[in-house]
């Protein structure tokens, strides 16, 4: 590394990079945090008014805003059952095939597919009348399940959950698959002559040298989960009866739909600190025991 | 192909990373067409100084002048030298005519003059049919060469050369040695070799540096740095097996000095040997060392290494090491007591207390 | 006898596993494709077979005469722009981060992963202000500047990452050979790490191709609409048209498909790079 004191060198290569995130994310962080302490004019001329911690305080009178929140935390927990579990067991599995690639490359399609497509052809699949779920379960003897997935309040929050859990257990796999392909596989041959059998292996070396693998999971899924938009946007729009009402969803129609722009402002900074106080509980949490 | 030839001056050099000073003011003379190695063990500070000279790195203090340009300050490609890395750095992306052009390119030099040094270096070094070929596909020596190759074709002031053969298996190195050496020989451009292999140092140059903890702890000759080591780290250092050290004091007899280890024991020494003193150490080469029943030196038999070529002796002696090399194929069984003797022109005395050579 | 027997339900179990993810993973694009070929009558009776007559007809119908080719122009060119600053942007920043030791260098780097979990929706609304103040709501300028935001700190992650892994004597030779900052990024390290730009950019291309958020508040005039918008703006108004819903998904997802299989590896070390530290 070459020292630069005193010199442009370094900032000059940086400055276009960091000129842009500052107008486009410092900046705006600011902003939204600065709005939130203000509440629209009486009209559309007129200024907006200071209200110190008005649309915090009515945040935490706003039902919906914490049905929602509790919508995403069940994302949250959904997400890591579900395809990150899958994802890890389909890579330990995958990990000494030598079609570990294609079949890698085939989970990993579905991650391609934009959430809103994945959002639109699922919302066929659980489509009460012509739907393949549905046709599929009277195929095979258990009609009576069938319903309107999405439509029925008790079960659109996990069918719409399902349809992200299918767009990221292709990401979850290849990625532990990188991580269990990093392991040294003299370790699981010294084990075995130990007397080690699998599930001990599994549980004893597979899972902590993961472990850095599991915490970057981790925190892209609580990230991904708590800011998740697309598609509960497109396949049911928060509905029936805000039954899947999440966040960012609420958020984009308080202040696109209503104009509540600095009630939204404030929603957006909650949601923001509570994605950095969990990633970084999860990351301290991890390096703590190390 | 003769390049230009200058003196690099090292005057005060001091270099800290942090808390730990590597350099605490070196000075170094090196004189036009020397071939000079740095010697030492890793984090002398010898690949630090060769990279200040280079302008890698930068000094904290002290200056640097090649020719009669003083260059502390300047950009590395302002100062007109080459370097060879011990990892090659060829670009990888680039076949070996390009690696070996690229500095010219950068210069702008006209296209016939870029090919015309390329293929006088290529000549040099056998090259000439791997031109068109992409690093990885060339065995380590001819990425060595290559590597040689895009120093010699800007016809630096000074070659600087970063253990350059300690990537290679030991047959190689032999051979690239030679060719080093033949290279300097054709061209005469003052050289800075960085390495911690004796061999080299004692085989290729004109002189040696020993470095120790940021300071220069000699320079001379090879031999002169093998004959006379100036205190107990370059006696120590220099040499393969190492010197063997024993602790005593200096005391009169009847004929002179002699030498009387700690376990009471009198080595004779010669004429020129100091008056008696306080404590000092002994150091004898495992060479020197001359099997003797009724030697002066002993020791109990540990192993007996025969490498075909000669015997090498390990014994344990007053709770130390001592290693004994002869040219004959002796047989001893472990525990056995052995006798040496010495030469007394052989033994070299050091100061107790600070290590320096005593007068000897 | 009952550890043969425990290993071959073992080899069953995980080979049926992998194949069942298999399906699930091909059968909602196998069924984006069949849809869009069906008729509406065919679609309610024939659910997972192919189509007995393929309406081939329905692509000339939603790319030319409802003048989706414009989507899809709209689309390349966002996804294009985009990566091409991004990589530009991310390379110049990653070579200061990889190469210099500086002033500052720590906390700049703290504030450009700080930049990784910050997401469209925190910053939103001051985007949309700043978009309109400017006048760039419902703008091509307006739809690229926010969304490269979006993918920069990665972006300068992921290079940084890479342009460490070049070999520092690498760097030092190229200094020796004469080369100037510019030299030394254009002709040293950016040849050398093309590998990795080709991940950054299918990795970006991808993103920007399938976001949302940003073109559904930026976006509102149809002749400015990437796919994803036009998409659900279709959908909107042919709610029940369900063919040509998938006919639009099909196009939306084809050059992707093309783009996925062509770079293969490209994608795998983009995903991963990102997660291996």
């Amino acid at each position: 590394m070459i020292d630069a004191r005193g010199r442009l060198g370094p900032y000059l290569f940086l400055g276009p990079a960091i000129l842009y995130l500052a107008i486009w994310v410092y900046y705006p962080i600011a902003k939204n945090f600065y709005l939130s302490f203000f509440t629209a004019g009486a009209s559309r001329s007129d200024a907006p008014q200071f209200v110190g911690l008005a649309n915090y305080q009515r945040l935490l009178s706003d039902d919906l805003f914490f049905r929602a929140l509790m919508h995403n935390l069940a994302w949250v927990a959904l997400s890591i059952v579900i395809p990150v579990v899958i994802g890890l067991v389909l890579a330990v599995l995958l990990v000494e095939r030598r079609a570990r690639l294609f079949y890698a490359a085939v989970f990993f399609l579905p991650v391609t597919v934009a959430p809103i497509m994945a959002a639109i052809v699922w919302g066929w699949i659980y489509n009460p009348t012509f739907g393949a779920l549905n046709q599929f379960l009277a195929v095979v003897g258990l009609g009576g399940l069938a319903q309107p997935w999405l439509a029925d309040p008790a079960t659109a929050l996990v069918a719409v959950n399902m349809i992200g859990s299918w767009g990221y257990y292709g990401f979850c796999a290849l990625i532990f698959l990188a991580g269990l392909q990093g392991i040294d596989p003299e370790i699981y041959d010294a084990a075995r002559i130990d007397g080690a059998n699998s599930f001990r292996r599994f549980w004893s070396i597979t899972l902590p040298l993961l472990k850095p693998t599991l915490v970057f999971v981790l925190v892209y899924t609580i990230i991904g989960s708590m800011k998740f938009f697309d598609i509960i946007y497109v396949a049911t729009k928060g509905g029936p009866d805000n039954s899947t009402q999440i966040v960012a969803v609420y958020m984009f129609d308080l202040f696109i739909r209503q104009g509540e722009q600095h009630y939204a402002a404030a929603m957006s900074m909650v949601l923001t600190a509570i994605i950095l106080v969990m990633s970084l509980l999860v990351i301290r949490n991890a390096t703590r025991r190390t | 192909m003769s390049g230009p030839a200058e003196r690099v001056v090292v005057k005060g050099v001091e270099k800290s990373f942090g808390r730990t000073q590597v350099l605490k003011g070196v000075d170094l003379e090196i004189d036009p067409r020397e071939f000079v190695i740095l010697l030492g063990p890793s984090g002398c500070g010898k690949t630090t100084l060769l990279r200040i000279i280079a302008g890698l790195e930068r000094s904290d203090a002290g200056e640097i002048r090649i020719g009669e340009r003083r260059v502390d300050g300047l950009e590395p490609k302002e100062r007109d030298v080459a370097m060879v890395f011990q990892s090659y750095a060829l670009y990888p992306h680039m076949n070996v005519f390009d690696n070996q052009s690229f500095s010219l390119r950068l210069r702008r030099m006209a296209r016939t003059e870029i090919r015309d040094r390329v293929e006088r270096a290529a000549q040099t070094l056998g090259l000439e049919k791997l031109l068109d070929r992409y690093p990885r596909q060339l065995s380590g020596g001819q990425r060595q060469r290559v590597s040689m190759g895009r120093a010699i074709v800007r016809s630096p002031k000074v070659f600087l050369f970063d253990e350059p053969l300690s990537n290679l298996d030991a047959q190689l190195r032999v051979h690239m040695r030679g060719e080093i050496k033949s290279l300097h020989h054709q061209l005469g451009t003052t050289s800075i070799y960085v390495t911690h292999d004796q061999i080299e140092a004692m085989t290729m140059g004109d002189r040696i540096v020993v470095m120790n903890g940021g300071i220069i702890e000699q320079i001379g000759s090879p031999l002169e740095v093998f004959d006379r080591p100036k205190n107990r780290f370059v006696a120590g250092f220099v040499g393969s097996p190492a010197m063997n050290f024993i602790d005593g004091t200096l005391v009169g007899t009847s004929s002179g000095t002699a030498f009387r280890t700690t376990d009471g024991r009198t080595v004779p020494l010669g004429p020129s040997a100091p008056p008696p003193g306080p404590a000092v150490t002994a150091g004898i080469r495992p060479h020197h060392l001359r099997l003797d029943p009724t030697g002066p030196i002993r020791g109990a038999a540990i192993d007996v290494q025969p490498t075909g070529v000669e015997t090498i002796i390990l014994c344990r002696w007053n709770s130390r090491d001592l290693l004994a090399q002869t040219g004959e194929r002796i047989r001893a069984a472990a525990g056995e007591q052995l006798g040496f003797s010495v030469d007394p022109a052989n033994i070299h005395l050091f100061d107790g207390t600070s290590g320096e050579r005593l007068a000897a | 006898m009952h550890a043969t027997f425990n290993r071959l339900g073992a080899t069953l179990g995980a080979n049926g596993l992998l194949i069942l993810f298999v399906i699930i993973s091909l059968f909602p694009v196998y069924l984006m494709f069949i849809t869009s070929l069906k008729s509406q009558a065919e679609l309610i009776q024939n659910v997972f077979a192919l189509p007995r007559n393929p309406k081939w007809g329905n692509y000339p119908l939603v790319l030319i005469e409802r003048s989706y080719y414009r989507a899809v122009i709209n689309s390349l060119m966002l996804a294009g722009t985009v990566t091409i600053i991004t990589i530009v942007l991310s390379c110049l920043a990653a070579y200061a981060f990889a190469v210099y030791d500086f002033v500052g260098r720590q906390l700049l780097f703290v504030l450009v992963l700080v930049g990784l979990m910050v997401s469209e929706v925190s910053i939103l609304i001051p985007v949309y202000m700043l978009l309109k103040s400017w006048n760039l709501l419902n703008s091509f300028v307006g739809l690229v500047l926010p969304q490269i935001a979006l993918g920069l700190s990665f972006g300068i992650f992921l290079m940084t990452t890479f342009f460490l892994q070049v070999p520092k004597d690498l760097v030092d030779a190229a200094r020796l050979d004469g080369c100037t900052d510019l030299q030394l990024l254009m002709r040293v390290m950016v040849p050398v790490s093309i590998p990795a730009i080709g991940a950054l950019a299918v990795i970006e291309f991808l993103w920007t191709w399938n976001s949302f958020f940003f073109p559904l508040v930026i976006a509102t005039r149809q002749d400015l609409m990437p796919l994803s918008v036009a998409i659900i703006d279709f959908m909107g108004r042919f709610t029940f048209n369900y063919e040509l819903v998938a006919t639009t998904c099909v196009i939306m997802f084809v050059p992707i498909l093309i783009l996925y299989v062509l770079t293969q590896r490209s994608f795998r070390r983009g995903v991963t790079m990102g997660a291996v530290k």
